[in-house]
């Protein structure tokens, strides 16, 4: 039987290995990636608490069909950077910026 | 066909193609039986291949009614943002996302979809977000766009994508 703690494990390989195309949404500090053709990831950091992340699984209808926060398990907040790197292109960033500090001073 | 031809035709072999038809009609008449199943396997499953390539043409058609429809109703939610008429966000924001997962449910389990479905179920999501957004005491305007164009962005590339695989299929 599958548990949880896979699902998450298995996010965010996925996530730090490129396979999962994360997004910002319209909600500040806010990520979402779908993928099979079925279903959404939503990962969120709480605007009060900052301390405070939780991850939502959709199925195809919109249908909640789990979510788990930080206190729970520790993976979400690793979950919420790694997705956050993603959505911002942070590692194309740092290559183009890395390539103009080499570039001869004019 | 060979066997019929050499019963009928003279030919110096038809006295002995007449006595092995008699001594062997039942195993001649087992595989003539099994060419026609043959035949009939394969018709059908031409049959089943146009009857799926159909109905796929027709998942296609109705989807793109679908998207034009939500792609009208995400370009109204720019307009209402800029007026901050949030209402009137949410409304559109809503519709955008049905449209959305409706369209998905009728791909359900069609892999041909795949990659539109996850592009769809990314706009439901940015319009969920919008709607979040929109709820909050002072929503942000910039958010609601930057979500709305990259809404537009996903629908005109979903609608793109099935407009070649119907001009395609077409030709």
């Amino acid at each position: 039987m599958p548990t949880d703690t896979e699902l998450l494990e298995k996010l965010l390989q996925s996530t730090q290995s490129g396979r999962i195309d994360w997004e910002k949404t319209a909600v500040d500090d806010q990520y979402s990636a779908s993928f099979g053709g079925k279903w959404t990831v939503l990962i969120d950091r709480s605007t009060k608490d900052r301390d405070f992340y939780w991850l939502t699984l959709r199925n195809a209808n919109g249908d909640e069909l789990l979510e788990v926060n930080s206190m729970q398990d520790i993976r979400v907040p690793e979950i919420f950077f790694a997705a956050k790197r993603r959505a911002l292109k942070v590692d194309e960033a740092l290559a183009d910026v890395i390539k103009d500090l080499d570039k001869p001073i004019k | 066909m060979l066997l019929l031809a050499g019963l009928t035709i003279r030919t110096p072999y038809r006295d002995w193609l007449r006595k092995f038809a008699s001594d062997n009609w039942g195993s001649i008449a087992g595989v003539w039986g099994l060419e026609v199943s043959i035949c009939v396997l394969f018709v059908a499953e031409g049959a089943r291949a146009a009857a799926r390539e159909a109905r796929s043409g027709e998942k296609a058609k109705s989807a793109l009614e679908d998207l034009k429809h939500a792609a009208e109703k995400n370009t109204q939610i720019a307009a209402y943002a800029r007026s901050a008429k949030w209402d009137a966000v949410r409304i559109r924001a809503e519709e955008v996302m049905n449209y959305c997962h409706h369209t998905v449910a009728r791909w359900k389990d069609d892999s041909a979809f795949e990659e539109s479905s996850n592009d769809l179920l990314r706009v439901a999501e940015q319009m969920r977000s919008t709607i979040q957004q929109a709820d909050k005491p002072n929503p942000s305007a910039k958010g609601i766009l930057d979500s709305q164009a990259t809404s537009s962005e996903k629908l005109s590339t979903v609608t793109g994508r099935i407009e070649r695989k119907q001009d395609s299929r077409s030709k």
